[in-house]
């Protein structure tokens, strides 16, 4: 059996994707998370369904791509049933999308979730009535605790004798009637197909090939019709709607009860606090302190562990391969230049990761992130782009390749354009640590308040990071990226409150396996690459000291040098393995030694050369230079061009270069 | 009156959707019809964004935006 999943956003139809097929669509609450068709498979009492999660859609007269991959679905009419997912606090919105589903098709069910959010706010809804009305199943579940779910997937089976039947008022059924015998459709309504031709929704006419003269000519009568009554063109959809609206409103009225009369005011008084003009902004940052804060603090301990563990076993590793005569050259590759990288790699890379990421997850899952869209709006307004580049800037902090994929929630090709090319102005998980280790190794004294202190400078930093996301975005708005901003509606979902220990004990799971395949993938491969540039040598220099020697001149222009200009080419699959390409450049020998504390890497840096502002420009630059090749691929593959590409490699190169090069000079000019 | 001119707890019943197209649909989308009740709610930074309860859910729309909008108020 095919199903598809659809609903408005953010309403749990990914919740409910995961709990039916067992796939692991990321979640989290606000509008947009779902971007792309996702199909997974359930078996259940001797049936195998396909299921699709669809992106989600607010109404069937979609404005953007993905939400007209949702309505081509449903109008395509191949699927044995379509589950339309509501959220049960606010059923009157949801109805429209319902309503316009029925229309099209029988073969429906309702699912109404978020039942237990509902129960919180005394909403409560009379099912059997709403399924008489409607004349489809519909199932109360609260997906998140899996309940309702297999009465779910048992309503799947049933089949829906009656239709319901929308009447419009008589200038639009008038109008109908005149199209309706040139449509023929065997899966669907053909009442539906015509609305949508009337209407004049042109992406429609073309993805499903409606050309035909004779029909096309009855459709423009139609709309004549429309307009002698005072209806014009690009109103028709407004009329429907507000026809459907009407009728959503009477249905709610006969089957919703509110038996508490302001369910609404705790999370209204928490809303006046986040997006205060004021109040916002501190909680903003303070936040954004406090998660970076635990993170650095928590990193420590395991780090060490990590550290300890790797290196104790290098000399079983080496036994091992002695035992079964391994050729010498061979083991000191290995071992000293692939092995280390990666234990290098997962010691430092995993810990902040595995605590970052569920901080982050949780704050999703509350509903926080449309708050910073709404806070920082103005500032977006005022670069000729919108607020949800705020939330593709947030998904960035994480891996810069899924803040690309996200720019999708954009509707504006331009807007999302640019949500794309300064997406990498922000910190993947690779970088962070980077970013970590420079201020605690340079800036800090040491003493006991240190990693509150690395907590306040890095969110100075990452503000940085913010900060010229805005400038770059006005620079591309006024050169490049020329338009206006586009309009933008955000929904600010209700507070939920997140399943702590199952985000933190999935998101821990979900990192480390990242984190470890991405070293074996990645840092093993770099790691053999820095050993052979080492140790093949041209002329008694080796390939790398040639490299570095030629990028010195450019290095030292811009507060760098060569060993660290290597570090970040050779690091564009991934940013994590910079810092081991650096340490091996600077040694010289092709590998790692034993650095269990920063300070022996401290004096290794400072003993080549490293000063205040070598520190500086290494975060500015970490902070702001070509994104790795996922994410040039990623935006390769989202805009469908190589120029878009390359720019997004240019721009935040030269921002990186330009920027660097003014603070050496105004360091040497100081100093 | 101008659905602008609410102060933030008002309530109000729209009489009257002025605006551009891309903004009407994403406006269709939330709810914002004729006849539709609405509470303001919230007022972002520098009076850019206003949030509305609307039908359930509080929606995020800029003042910019609904500057067209009609709305009669209720007690």
């Amino acid at each position: 059996m095919k199903i598809g999943l659809i609903g408005n956003p953010n309403v749990g139809k990914s919740t409910i994707f995961n709990a039916l097929t067992g796939m692991h669509q990321h979640t989290g609450n606000w509008p947009g998370k779902t971007v792309a068709k996702a199909t997974g498979y359930l078996n259940y009492q001797g049936i195998k369904y396909e299921i699709e999660d669809l992106p989600g859609t607010y109404s069937l007269m979609a404005h953007s791509k993905e939400e007209e991959v949702t309505r081509d679905f449903v109008y395509q009419g191949n699927y044995d049933k379509l589950i339309i997912v509501c959220d049960a606090t606010c059923l009157e919105r949801n109805l429209n999308l319902v309503m316009q589903v029925i229309e099209v098709t029988n073969k429906v069910i309702i699912c109404v979730n978020l039942l237990d959010e509902a129960k919180k706010k005394g909403i409560e809804i009379d099912f059997p009535k709403l399924k008489s009305i409607l004349k489809v199943p519909v199932i109360p579940v609260t997906a998140r605790n899996k309940q309702g779910l297999n009465e779910l997937i048992e309503a799947l089976n049933t089949t829906s004798q009656e239709t319901y039947n929308f009447k419009y008022d008589d200038f639009l059924e008038n109008a109908v009637a005149m199209v309706l015998p040139l449509i023929k459709n065997n899966q669907i309504n053909t009442k539906a197909i015509t609305l949508k031709l009337i209407s004049n929704d042109k992406t429609f006419i073309n993805n499903f090939n409606y050309k035909d003269e004779q029909l096309l000519n009855k459709v423009h009568d139609a709309q004549k019709h429309l307009y002698e009554k005072g209806i014009y063109l690009e109103d028709i959809d407004t009329y429907i709607t507000e026809q459907i609206m009407d009728k959503c409103m009477k249905i709610t009225n006969q089957t919703v009860t509110y038996t508490k009369t302001n369910y609404t005011k705790r999370d209204k008084m928490i809303d006046k606090f986040l997006t205060g003009k004021i109040t916002g902004f501190i909680s903003m940052i303070c936040l954004l302190m406090i998660i970076f804060w635990i993170t650095i603090k928590g990193a420590n301990y395991p780090s060490d562990f990590l550290y300890n563990l790797f290196f104790s076993f290098e000399d079983n590793i080496i036994s091992f391969l002695n035992f079964i005569h391994t050729p010498d050259i061979i083991i000191n590759c290995l071992v000293f230049g692939v092995y280390r990288v990666l234990a290098w790699v997962v010691s430092v890379m995993l810990p902040p990761m595995a605590i970052f990421f569920p901080l982050f997850t949780l704050l999703e899952d509350l509903g926080y992130l449309p708050r910073i869209a709404f806070n920082l709006d103005k500032a977006f307004k005022k670069c000729a782009s919108c607020g949800k580049q705020a939330l593709t800037m947030a998904m960035g902090f994480g891996c810069n390749a899924v803040g690309v994929i996200g720019a999708r929630i954009i509707d504006s090709p331009r807007e999302r354009l640019m949500a794309m090319l300064t997406n990498c102005f922000v910190p993947c998980n690779g970088r962070f640590p980077i970013l970590i280790s420079i201020i605690t190794m340079f800036i800090i004294i040491g003493g006991s308040n240190s990693s509150f202190i690395s907590a306040v400078l890095l969110t100075i930093v990452i503000l940085f990071g913010i900060i010229m996301t805005f400038v770059i975005s006005k620079i591309l708005s006024k050169t490049l990226l020329k338009g206006l901003p586009s309009a933008f509606t955000l929904e600010l979902p209700a507070y939920r409150k997140p399943q702590i220990t199952k985000v933190i004990i999935r998101s821990i799971f979900d990192k480390t396996i990242f984190v470890l395949k991405r070293a074996i993938l990645i840092s093993a491969p770099a790691g053999l690459v820095i050993w052979l540039l080492t140790n093949i040598n041209i002329n008694d220099i080796s390939l790398l000291k040639r490299c570095t020697d030629f990028l010195d001149p450019l290095g030292h222009l811009i507060g760098l040098d060569g060993v660290i200009l290597m570090a970040f080419i050779l690091g564009f699959p991934a940013n994590e393995i910079v810092i081991p390409i650096m340490i091996m450049g600077y040694m010289s020998l092709g590998y790692i030694t034993d650095f269990s504390d920063l300070s022996a890497l401290k004096n290794l840096l400072v003993d080549n050369g490293w000063t205040l502002l070598t520190a500086i420009c290494m975060l500015v630059f970490t902070l702001i230079h070509w994104p790795c090749l996922t994410t040039v691929f990623t935006i390769k593959k989202e805009t469908g061009s190589t120029k878009w590409a390359l720019l997004s490699i240019i721009i935040p190169a030269l921002t990186g270069m330009i920027l660097c090069f003014i603070i050496t000079q105004i360091y040497y000019l100081i100093v | 009156m101008k659905l602008n001119d609410l102060k933030i707890d008002d309530k109000a019943v729209i009489t009257k959707v002025n605006a551009d197209k891309n903004i009407k649909r994403r406006l269709l989308d939330m709810g914002v019809v004729k006849g539709t009740t609405i509470q303001k709610v919230l007022v972002s930074s520098g009076d850019n964004m206003v949030g509305y309860f609307i039908k359930g859910a509080v929606v995020a729309i800029r003042k910019d935006d609904t500057k067209d909008i009609e709305a009669e108020m209720i007690k």
